[in-house]
């Protein structure tokens, strides 16, 4: 540790003072001028969301009215979902040996997708196949694994030799062919034996692979981290274990999401945005004064991207229609008066 | 396809209803009433798009409505055509196509949903074509070195601007037709890498456009060898001629840049554009413009751009055995 | 590098009507760069047309304002909501989101300006400076160093990978998969789909946005209150961040090193270096497991690689007029259509090295104005997180949706989002490591492209990444001792341990 000269001592001092001052007389200035914009704000504020509450209340009733069916409906399909979610998660939870949950999905649709793009890939060219087969065999197969993660004793020193007597075979043959694949024949071969001799380890090493979350850089020994493996899990990944409130949020959302789209295929994203807006307002029970509020902000949001970026936005992509954007409807009552010509227009 | 169908007939039938309804008499000869579009299917920046740029402010003045320049890029100018074979045909949009390397294209990618033969031909603004530069570090001067040092096997490698395109198309022919011995014909992701494997002497040679071997030369250890066009390069004026060792390649080579309209664009509205373009290609500043870059403007009014438009698919089948050649690439592959 | 024309170049940047344009742009830039999708390609094309009443020097910088101050403007978004407003911001949504839950976005935003702010003006007296060795540089990496940075940034993937290693190797392969749908670069194939929609391939910024941003709302959706779980700190937060962004110059440089090699090489050179960068931040660090967690250093090390990114591009741009990204492609259009060439010209003394000294000196101006407007007004935004998030699911998912349907009006964009969205939301719940998909993603198209090539000019030998001599070709055996270094390294590291009895 240094000695600073009594000088600079003093000047950092004083500068630090000042700060302070500087800090606190903005802190009164902002206090003294927000609080009361603020207050007015809020003055005006106010009255407007009740007279919107006022005005929703009878589109209130009437939507409760209608969706009241609809989510019984809506009630009842979760509930048939649910049951038979849990037939299938008691069905399966034997053969997997553990409970199933979405990811057992996540897996199985990474399997299928990989096995289906491997099988595809048997249509293109040599060169443009090697790739996609690659990468779509290394899915498939590390899915696979993962699937039956607690049967790896048994299955990895199986499918080792099997996989060591394949590659045995086929070098082989080619070398009988045509005298390469020496390296192969020996390298299946010798995995082969691997496999059978050393069952236990070779499980043991798959399951590390596999279960454990391995640190590569970090000084963990294989055995110790097996203990760990439960705290470990959410230390390991960091802020991202959560615990989730509340099961329907993310479903709804991403089924409105899906709505949006086909809402956007159908009229065009520039109105089929407020719609998404109020739907999720609506799911979210915000105030009815909130909801527009936001509907509309997200509608100028949508309208800035139609002006300046692209107006084929506006556009179902779907259908080909676009329901007339407020340039055009306002450019069109100007220029032609009459509402009936606008009208005609409209629906042309 | 019967999506396509119904879309143009709701285009056709508002276009005929905005007429209809929009209270001017005889709007055909007021055209044009509102902004046009011009789409590009290239994106910002690249070489069609430019001349585009340039040509568009004159243009404006000339009709009295504002251009707004749309780039729809993809598929190697093919999303483009078909966006515009969508729209309205009124003639307040048009779009830009290289021809005959666009007819090309679809050929090779197999698509059905339109024909070239659907657009109807405005007017054409520039010509642009193929060169083959080469590293300067190999001593090329000509095409004759160039040949020599393939057979002698001092270079191994040429560089050309994608699979399936009339680039590769011309490297083949290059070979069979006119003795450039390459061993490996090296395909990079359009004309941009080729120039900058060239310029790094990553490959010794390859197919460059004459507007981007400019500013390969400009940018250091590279030369335009040899002119793949029949028309004569003002930049390059005692440059090789690829006809001095063979046949006519232009047919590959050299690129028109067409302006189209949608079907049935009626004609008197498309001479409105054209003469236009005609304004735009003749004005001081745009022939400065070509000068100063290289590019080059030509104009052809309607009946010259149909006489070069026409037809372009048939006499493109007639030189090429497109069998033929989609099976080398595969082969290759 | 001439000092008259540099001192002339001072005399033209000070002027009123230069420096409106560099605020100008920069503060376009940055609004550009915060809405997810957008990116710097779409505002610099807009802008494009409207430079032409320009004089040539204004247009540039201009158009270099909007560049730069979009890549800073993508940390905004990647911070606030966890989408990333540029690709080339995605590496700060990993530690710079979880500040944000922790109610350190203010910080968080301090750190990203700052670091860019440093990291930007480095960069650029480097370029300044060195220019020659650099364009010589440019010069070296070739297709089958490409190939190699691909491979490197796969490798990154065993370093950051949280989970166990068969997950993260998964979610890296099905990344690369997802990149092979699409037309194929060999052949005339139009792999899985004919459909010309998909003619090139599923879009990489939609799928980053589908797996971070609408994942992430489909999770906050399950839970109350605003995005910060607990108390917001604005104030002390800016000092603390731009503090913590001085305190570690390394990393700083380091990272901007990286951003400005590897940004330079074309293709998807941004995004690459910004995961490149970090994952060396993770390496190199002495607790790599608070990184993802609100390491302010994972924050330092994306921010400043992705503002060195723009230095590095901007070599191969002005140098030779070769584009490296969307970007650099509208800015040498720009250029082109001002009258000006890229090439030697531009360094000539005789010829525009005044532009380009402006131009530059522009840039790093641009680079203090981030600074001062990131440091005060943005670190403001902070405030968004404490907003509850019923309001911002809405407005993210709109923004996601009107950001990427906008730019090219392709359907399939949209469902990507969706399906990314969820595969995300179940990827980040059970611990599969979303990093390794993004890499895997960004990467897949380089690594085939480039390894394709790199055979066709070796007739099939591997030798061409080894071998200098046969192919005169030095980078690439100094990339293959890296990515062995990376992979084999710890291990060796503990072997050796073993061996000597610690």
């Amino acid at each position: 540790m240094s000695q600073r000269p009594d000088l600079l001592e003093r000047s950092i001092g004083l500068l630090r003072s000042v700060r302070l001052q500087v800090i606190r007389a903005r802190k009164r200035l902002s206090q003294r001028i927000s609080e009361p914009i603020g207050r007015v704000l809020m003055a005006i504020w106010e009255p407007i969301e009740r007279l919107l509450s006022v005005l929703w209340a009878p589109f209130g009733v009437v939507i409760a009215a209608l969706a009241s069916p609809l989510l019984r409906m809506t009630d009842a399909f979760e509930r048939t979902l649910f049951g038979v979610a849990r037939v299938v998660a008691d069905y399966s939870e034997p053969i997997l040996r553990e409970r199933p949950t979405m990811e057992h999905v996540l897996l199985v649709s990474f399997f299928v997708i990989g096995v289906y793009m491997y099988v595809a890939a048997e249509e293109f060219g040599a060169s443009a196949q090697v790739f996609p087969q690659l990468m779509a065999a290394t899915t498939a197969i590390l899915s696979g694994l993962l699937l039956v993660r607690n049967y790896l004793d048994a299955v990895a020193p199986v499918a080792l030799a099997v996989g060591g007597v394949y590659f045995a075979y086929t070098g082989a043959t080619t070398w009988i062919d045509d005298g390469t694949g020496a390296v192969r024949t020996l390298v299946g071969a010798a995995l082969a034996v691997v496999a059978v001799v050393e069952r236990d380890r070779v499980g043991d090493a798959t399951k590390s692979f596999v279960a454990e979350p391995m640190q590569v850089l970090g000084e963990d020994d294989v055995g110790a981290s097996e203990e760990e493996e439960g705290e470990d899990e959410s230390a390991a990944t960091g802020a991202y274990t959560y615990d989730i409130v509340d099961r329907r949020g993310p479903a709804v959302t991403g089924l409105l999401s899906v709505l949006y789209m086909v809402l956007t295929f159908a009229i065009g994203m520039l109105y089929s945005t407020p719609i998404f807006v109020v739907m999720y307002g609506l799911w979210a029970r915000m105030s009815p004064a909130r909801t527009i509020a936001l509907a509309l902000f997200s509608f100028a949001i949508a309208f800035a991207f139609y002006w300046v970026i692209s107006d084929d936005i506006a556009e179902g992509w779907y259908t080909g229609w676009e329901p007339t954007p407020p340039d055009e409807l306002i450019g069109l009552a100007v220029s032609n008066g009459g509402l009936l010509v606008d009208v005609v227009v409209i629906l042309t | 396809m019967d999506r396509r169908r119904f879309l143009k007939s709701v285009g056709v039938a508002s276009a005929v209803g905005t007429v209809g309804f929009s209270g001017h008499a005889g709007a055909q000869e007021d055209f044009p009433s509102e902004s046009l579009t011009w789409m590009i299917p290239w994106s910002e920046g690249g070489g069609t798009d430019q001349y585009a740029r340039q040509l568009a402010p004159v243009m404006e003045e000339s009709l009295g409505e504002s251009i707004e320049i749309d780039n729809r890029p993809g598929a190697g100018s093919l999303l483009g055509s078909e966006w515009l074979f969508e729209q309205d045909n009124d003639g307040h949009t048009f779009g830009t196509v290289n021809s005959p390397g666009w007819e090309f294209t679809w050929r090779v990618e197999e698509v059905e949903a339109w024909e070239p033969d659907d657009f109807e031909p405005i007017s054409f603004a520039g010509v642009f074509g193929y060169t083959i530069i080469a590293n300067d570090a190999h001593g090329i001067e000509d095409f004759g070195d160039l040949q020599d040092a393939y057979a002698d096997g001092d270079l191994d490698n040429f560089a050309y601007q994608g699979v399936g395109t009339d680039s590769h198309l011309i490297t083949l022919l290059l070979r069979d037709e006119y003795d450039l011995d390459w061993q490996t014909a090296v395909p990079y992701d359009g004309g941009g890498p080729v120039n900058e494997a060239v310029i790094s002497d990553e490959v010794p040679a390859g197919i460059a456009t004459n507007t981007s071997a400019i500013a390969a030369e400009e940018s250091g250890d590279v030369s335009a060898i040899v002119n793949l066009m029949d028309i004569e390069l003002e930049a390059f004026p005692d440059i090789d001629e690829i006809t001095e060792y063979g046949d006519s390649l232009a047919y590959l080579t050299e690129f028109r840049q067409m302006q189209v309209a949608p079907a049935d664009t009626p004609e008197d509205v498309r001479e409105v554009i054209s003469e236009a373009v005609e304004d735009a290609v003749e004005d001081d500043g745009s022939q400065e413009w070509a000068e100063e870059t290289g590019n080059i403007l030509e104009y052809g009014d309607i009946d010259e751009a149909t006489e070069e438009f026409d037809g372009t698919v048939e006499e493109l089948e007639e030189q090429v055995d497109f069998e033929e050649f989609q099976e080398r690439v595969e082969e290759e592959a | 590098m001439s000092f008259e024309v540099f001192l002339g170049a001072i005399d033209a940047l000070f002027t009123y009507e230069t420096m409106f344009w560099v605020v100008a742009g920069v503060f376009i830039g940055i609004i550009v760069g915060a809405l997810p999708g957008l990116g710097p390609p779409l505002g610099m094309a807009i802008i494009l047309p409207l430079t032409l009443p320009l004089d040539a020097s204004n247009a540039i910088i201009l158009l270099i304002g909007v560049y730069s101050g979009s890549m800073y403007g993508g940390s905004i978004a990647a911070i606030l909501i966890n989408t990333p407003g540029v690709s080339s911001s995605a590496a700060t949504m990993f530690d710079g989101y979880p500040m944000s839950k922790q109610g350190r976005a203010a910080t968080a935003l301090s750190v990203s300006a700052t670091a860019s702010a440093i990291a930007g003006v480095f960069t650029i007296t480097a370029l300044i400076l060195f220019s020659p060795v650099l364009i010589e540089m440019v010069l070296a990496v070739g297709t089958p160093e490409r190939f190699l940075v691909a491979i490197l940034g796969l490798a990154m993937i065993t370093v950051v990978t949280r989970g166990s290693l068969a997950k993260g190797l998964l979610a890296g392969a099905a990344g690369l998969l997802v990149t092979t749908v699409g037309s194929a670069p060999m052949t005339l194939d139009r792999r899985y789909s004919e459909s010309f929609l998909l003619y090139d391939g599923i879009d990489f910024v939609a799928v980053l946005i589908g797996l971070f941003a609408i994942a992430e709302m489909m999770k906050l959706a399950g839970e109350e209150g605003g995005i910060a779980e607990g108390d917001v700190v604005i104030g002390g937060g800016i000092v603390e961040g731009a503090v913590i962004a001085i305190k570690h110059p390394i990393t700083v440089v380091k990272s901007g090193l990286i951003g400005m090699g590897v940004g330079s090489i074309p293709g998807a050179g941004a995004t690459v270096s910004n995961f490149v960068a970090y994952s060396e931040a993770v390496r190199s660090s002495a607790d790599p497991d608070s990184f993802g967690s609100g390491n302010e250093i994972g924050v330092v090390a994306s921010e400043a690689s992705n503002n060195g990114t723009v230095a590095g591009s901007l070599i191969p741009a002005i140098s030779f007029g070769i584009p490296g990204s969307s970007s650099t492609a509208v800015l040498i259009g720009g250029l082109l259509m001002h009258d000006l060439r890229p090439g030697p010209s531009m360094f000539d003394a005789d010829g525009e090295l005044l532009l380009t000294y402006t131009m530059l000196l522009a840039l790093l101006v641009g680079n203090l104005v981030i600074l001062l407007f990131g440091l005060s007004m943005v670190t403001r935004l902070g405030y968004l997180t404490k907003i509850d998030t019923d309001y911002i699911i809405p407005m993210v998912v709109v923004l996601s949706f009107l950001g990427t349907y906008a730019i090219r009006i392709n359907p399939i964009d949209i469902i990507t989002i969706i399906v990314f969205g969820v595969i995300g939301f179940y990827m980040v719940r059970y611990n599969y490591s979303v990093i390794a998909f993004v890499l895997g993603v960004v990467l897949g198209d380089i690594a085939e492209d480039n390894l394709y090539t790199a055979l066709q000019l070796s007739d099939g030998s591997f030798m061409i990444f080894v071998n200098p001599f046969e192919y005169g070709r030095w980078l690439s055996p100094v990339l293959v001792i890296v990515i062995c270094a990376i992979l084999f390294g710890p291990f060796v590291k503990r072997s050796i341990g073993r061996v000597l009895g610690t």
